[in-house]
């Protein structure tokens, strides 16, 4: 195991690096000169070669990645050019929504969608089947804008049950910061429910057809207590590990929802990074989101080495 | 297989993928929806101009006689700028998809074929670019190149050609140890025509099948870019940033984003539905999940 894990964070170092230098040439292609952004059109061209001096934008293309890949591994993202703070503390400040909107969304994701599985498996070909998985195909279909739209429009602006954007820390007034998380939580675990529902179905249908069901029902035991006791409990190892993988579709579905409900985290943090032109917080943040995906990768592949004694490594 | 046998007569296993399409349900309503689309893409240079023109006189109206889908906050007719959008959505379908199709098919079949350093190489790669979350990177190559329709179509490429180059390889490798292949290589048939003639053919219904779900993520990635003002500029119409428009105005007009949505809901689920189907289509003898009980 141990040389497994070893093998595995090896295996992590090259993706990482390709990682930093698809972002680093990716933002350097940047067309316009950032220093124009920053001190506005009318500077002097002096004031403006002072500054791509102070930026080490003068410096050769690999130096200036050299420069940055070195900050990076001691925890030093750079500043930003648009307020001069520490891209690293802006990052920390934006943390807590994001991770808070994901962890509620993954929470509602597997609440509905375990249950909801386990029961379309068991009803299979029933309408109850056709009916959950139908719901399962629309919320694939729904873009999350549109589903956050939707949600806006009914329970914030029709019912008046939520404020429509905004956030407070969870610290600050708890109740607050859960009333205003519910319909962005709802909008981004919206994708997640109907991907555990279909693995929880599919796998669960495939653990009810194994021989030792059949031997088990063969003992005369209950129904209910064959699907919970004996199939559910094999068929969760493939569900764990999907819906561990959509952790990359998660950030991309916070991007555009925290937008929308004006979440203070690192999504809003990339995009208004990329309208503002500030590159070191853009490639700083999606630095840090890729990373993080990485290791919830790395992590469940462990977990599932581990829960399946079949595999070896 | 003596079940199968009794119910061969029903699933008629050897009907041609096409005919097998076509008597899916999943299909029967994707095909028709997909073909509206494409329909009101080509229709829509045809339409009377009048009707996308701005009219004050007329902003946010709701759905009428005059209007069917309401009008927006410049006054404009919502079916008219929706036909108008199918276009953007055609395009990319198409272009980005089959674009990242191409693409993505060289790059894995070479790889796959090719094996050895390059192979490590290209797929060490695709292993970086697939780490970003989709909209994530398709975010930076916008940001890298600017905003508008042409740069949000090379970013879902450039996100979307390492999902093909990834299933691709992964095809020819299981391929490559097949007699036949082998057989060709050995005769002297050289490794491009064999990989054209020989492996290609045996790629296009998982091709098929991929290309579609792509086709539902990239419908998805270009319309949230265009939400959130990145992708299509105004006054060009596109059903994400018609979205967009409409939760500005959520408290005066509730149709505004509705409708532009059901459009993209629609084309996404076809697209989605239609993969399942050709799926099962192409695999007729696929061991059911089903326990036969």
């Amino acid at each position: 195991m141990i040389g497994y894990l070893v093998r595995r964070i090896a295996q992590l170092i090259p993706v990482l690096f390709i990682v930093s230098v698809v972002l680093f040439l990716l933002l350097r292609l940047l067309p316009g000169d950032p220093t124009a952004e920053i001190l506005g059109q009318e500077a002097s061209a002096a004031d403006r070669a002072a500054l791509r001096a102070d930026l080490g934008l003068d410096a050769p293309l690999w130096q200036q990645f050299l420069d940055w890949i070195g900050g990076v591994l001691t925890g030093d993202l750079g500043r930003s050019w648009l307020t001069d703070e520490p891209v690293a503390s802006v990052i920390v400040d934006r943390l807590p929504a994001t991770v808070e909107l994901g962890l509620i969304a993954l929470l509602l994701a597997v609440a509905i969608g375990i249950p909801a599985g386990v029961l379309a498996a068991v009803r299979r070909r029933t309408a109850t089947d056709s009916a959950l998985t139908g719901l399962g195909v629309l919320a694939l279909s729904t873009p999350h804008f549109y589903l956050a739209a939707l949600l806006i429009g009914v329970f914030a602006i029709w019912l008046r049950l939520v404020p429509p954007s905004g956030y407070v820390a969870f610290t600050e007034d708890p109740v607050g910061n859960l009333v205003r998380m519910v319909l962005p939580a709802v909008t981004v675990g919206s994708t997640v429910v109907a991907v555990v529902l279909r693995q929880t179905r599919g796998s669960l249908l495939a653990a009810l057809g194994e021989d030792y069901i059949r031997t088990a029902e063969a003992t005369g035991l209950r129904r209910r207590r064959i699907v919970t006791v004996y199939a559910l409990r094999n068929a969760m190892v493939p569900v764990v590990t999907v819906t561990a993988l959509q952790i990359g579709a998660l950030m991309s579905a916070t991007v555009v929802t925290e937008t929308i409900f004006t979440l203070p985290g690192m999504g809003t943090l990339i995009v208004n990074g990329i309208f503002s032109r500030d590159l070191p917080v853009v490639q700083g943040a999606v630095l840090v989101v890729v990373t993080f995906v990485l290791l919830v990768n790395l992590v469940t592949d462990l977990v599932y080495a581990w829960l399946d004694p079949r595999i070896t490594y | 297989m003596a079940t199968d046998t009794t119910t061969a007569t029903t699933r008629e296993p050897r009907r041609p993928v096409l005919s097998r399409l076509l008597r899916d349900r999943r299909a029967r309503f994707a095909l028709p929806v997909l073909a509206a689309v494409t329909l009101a893409a080509a229709a829509s240079p045809l339409l009377d101009t009048r009707s996308r023109a701005t009219d004050t006189d007329r902003l946010l109206s709701g759905p009428g006689a005059a209007h069917p889908l309401g009008t927006d906050e410049l006054g404009r007719d919502v079916l008219a700028r929706i036909v108008d959008g199918a276009g953007v959505t055609v395009v990319v379908a198409t272009v980005a998809v089959g674009a990242a199709l191409v693409l993505g098919t060289l790059l894995g079949l070479f790889a796959g074929y090719r094996g050895g350093w390059l192979d490590a190489l290209l797929m060490r790669a695709v292993d970086g670019l697939l780490a970003f979350p989709l909209l994530v990177l398709a975010l930076t190559v916008v940001a890298a190149l600017g905003p508008g329709l042409r740069n949000a179509l090379i970013a879902i490429a450039v996100v979307t050609t390492p999902r093909f180059a990834r299933v691709v390889r992964g095809e020819v490798l299981s391929l490559r140890t097949r007699e036949w292949v082998s057989a060709a290589h050995i005769v002297g048939v050289p490794t491009w025509a064999l990989l054209r003639r020989h492996l290609l053919p045996h790629l296009a219904g998982t091709l098929g099948v991929f290309a579609a779900l792509q086709a539902s993520t990239a419908i998805i990635a270009e319309a949230s870019l265009s939400f959130l003002g990145l992708g299509v500029q105004p006054p060009q119409a596109s059903w994400g940033a018609m979205v967009a428009a409409g939760t500005d105005h959520l408290d005066a007009s509730w149709s505004l984003s509705v409708f532009p949505g059901l459009a993209i809901l629609l084309t996404i689920a076809a697209f989605n539905l239609l993969a399942d189907a050709l799926r099962d289509a192409l695999d007729a003898h696929r061991p059911d999940l089903d326990p036969g009980r």
